[in-house]
């Protein structure tokens, strides 16, 4: 009974118990670094799509899209200067996240893919600034469309090649983000 | 129902499990080697991730979210798993001794099975809902199974075929899967998706 | 004394050529396709797995003598799972970058045979001493496959080399090995190679079981002890 029964059981149990345990430890300490990077990147990733902006605040405007995970007012020297919006848009490997910064004139100041699921290596070319360079010539009335090749005017985004879906996904985010700082600013007009 | 529809052939064809994510490739080389293997191996598989989609999803949405234990899941999802399949053999011998017969020796290997696990991470990454993660974890297993059988024919093949000595085994059973997964590459602009 | 270190020698070296896990024994097939589409995330997978294989030697070496044979795998398993998990939150939380492109693949650590394998086969049976030579041994030759398959195909397939651009006047990269056909066939070349210039060439019937059969082999074997 002690041997085959309880013995093991009681064994198991502690080693599932301790191993619980030292997780629920761990957890303990990487918990808060990884919450505070994530903000950190955030903060730095606002910075780096709005670099004249100084200060950002969250804004909370009716109506935006479901795929909106923030909008943030970036203000330089107590001027709106333009907004900041945090996408979720969905990649070849899931959900892809998103920071674009639109000025005030309805430029596209800077594209950040944050944390995504696409096959390194090449999906994640996406990040490299010569792909994602083309959206800064494209303003909140354009309609982006995704081209495998021959890029003829600013509003086609020329796909990096072996990941269209991919260049697909940041194309369909940067839409959504210029189609709600319109909605934004006609709205206040 | 596109939903479900674009889910379903995605994990089928465009992110198929073996030739495009890469789970499940010890299996993959090691029972595709008979196309009635492959054809015992790949059923086991449809019906330990089927059923392990929805436990696995109802552990994490009712256990793990609530409870804030996420960081527990790894090592849930394996015992779960781990459990799982032992009570499908003991149940399938007790109430189905034909299915069995038929599946019983790949049930075991299963455990260790990559594919298994990965589809229960990838569904509560993802967030499916219930539907959506059966439809998901029955799919991607049909995929894999998939995969086996159409490699399993070209092994067979292989198999007569005088290859140099270097290429013996392994390397040129690899050579002939990069072969295969290049067809499945033609799959990726599929729908859109 | 000099029998006793010649046999840690040989421990510590066996898993970097002769038994190599990835190139040799076929163990571990998963992640070295997956995340070999750069050697730097080779080399990060291969860090990663050493450190939950040395962490679960240690740990199954020091209780080998008091878990009983009926609850040996359900007892692994935990061990292994809580110290992939640990290592997962590490990465998570120091190296962000390496844990957003291994993505998924950590988790998965837990299914990869090596560390299974060297659990039922070396560290239940060996001290701990032994064990620590064992998992470094085999985590570094782990290491050292993952990170020529990677470098083949970074080279070939992006025209780099742990991000340093290297071919660009040379030939345009054939993105088709940072695909999945090129893990594959990156793999299947490196095998080629060395069954080439190996003097202990494997042989036919062994290579065609690999991985399959072998962890198939130790989990039904394992199976068949509990019921």
């Amino acid at each position: 009974m002690w041997d085959s029964i309880i013995k093991p059981t009681l064994i198991l149990f502690i080693v599932c118990a301790v191993i619980t345990g030292a997780l629920a430890y761990v957890n303990g300490i990487t918990e808060n670094i990884i919450l505070v990077r994530a903000e950190e990147t955030q903060k730095q990733y606002r910075k780096e799509v709005m670099s004249e902006a100084d200060s950002f605040v969250k804004i909370n405007p009716e109506g935006i899209p479901e795929k909106i995970a923030g909008i943030y007012e970036a203000y330089s020297n107590d001027t709106l200067a333009g907004y900041v919006i945090d996408v979720v848009t969905k990649g070849y490997g899931g959900s892809m996240n998103l920071t674009v910064g639109i000025n005030t004139d309805g430029k596209v100041t800077g594209v950040i893919i944050g944390d995504n699921n696409e096959t390194p290596g090449l999906g994640s070319k996406a990040e490299e600034t010569d792909f994602i360079d083309q959206f800064k010539e494209v303003s909140v009335n354009d309609t982006l469309t995704v081209v495998k090749q021959n890029k003829k005017s600013a509003n086609e985004i020329q796909a990096i090649s072996g990941a269209t879906i991919t260049s697909r996904a940041v194309a369909e985010g940067v839409q959504v983000a210029l189609d709600s700082v319109k909605l934004i600013t006609e709205g206040g007009n | 129902m596109k939903e479900i529809i674009l889910i379903a052939i995605a994990a089928v064809f465009v992110e198929n499990f073996v030739l495009s994510k890469f789970l499940g490739i010890c299996p993959f080389l090691g029972v595709s080697k008979k196309t009635s293997t492959a054809v015992g191996m790949g059923g086991a598989i449809v019906f330990v991730i089927t059923i392990s989609s929805v436990v696995t999803w109802s552990v994490n949405e009712y256990l793990l979210k609530p409870y804030e234990l996420i960081y527990l899941q790894t090592i849930v999802f394996i015992l779960v798993i781990a459990a799982l399949v032992q009570l499908v053999e003991t149940v399938l011998k007790k109430f189905m001794p034909a299915l069995y017969r038929a599946l019983g020796i790949y049930l075991p290997l299963i455990t260790t099975n990559c594919a298994v696990l990965g589809s229960a991470l990838l569904i509560a990454e993802r967030e499916y809902t219930l539907l959506n993660a059966v439809v998901f974890g029955f799919s991607s297993a049909v995929g894999f199974t998939l995969a086996l059988l159409l490699f399993s024919g070209v092994r067979e093949r292989i198999e007569t075929n005088d290859v140099p000595m270097a290429f013996r085994g392994l390397p040129i059973t690899l050579i002939a899967a990069a072969l295969v997964s290049v067809a499945f590459i033609g799959f990726q602009g599929l729908f859109g998706i | 004394m000099a029998k006793s270190s010649k046999k840690a020698l040989s421990v510590l070296t066996n898993g970097f050529i002769k038994e190599n896990p990835v190139l040799k024994l076929v163990l571990g097939t998963c992640p070295s396709l997956a995340v070999t589409t750069m050697a730097r995330n080779g080399i990060g997978m291969g860090i990663a797995t050493t450190f939950v294989l040395l962490g679960s030697n240690i740990v199954i070496s020091l209780i080998r003598k008091i878990v009983p044979d009926r609850v040996r795998i359900p007892v692994f398993i935990t061990v292994i799972a809580g110290f992939t998990t640990i290592v997962g939150m590490l990465l998570h939380a120091y190296l962000p970058d390496i844990y957003k492109e291994l993505g998924i693949y950590i988790p998965l650590i837990v299914v990869n045979c090596i560390i299974f394998a060297r659990a039922e086969m070396f560290a239940c049976k060996n001290s701990v001493g032994m064990s620590i030579l064992d998992a470094i041994g085999m985590g570094g030759g782990f290491t050292l496959a993952l990170l020529i398959i990677g470098s083949v195909r970074e080279i070939l397939g992006a025209g780099t080399w742990m991000g340093i651009p290297l071919t660009k006047d040379l030939f345009d990269p054939a993105i088709i090995m940072i695909l999945p056909p090129g893990g594959f066939l990156a793999f299947g070349f490196v095998v080629a190679a060395i069954q080439k210039f190996s003097v202990l060439k494997i042989k036919n019937k062994e290579i065609a079981t690999g991985c399959g059969m072998n962890c198939a082999g130790c989990a039904a074997g394992n199976n068949g002890g509990d019921r």
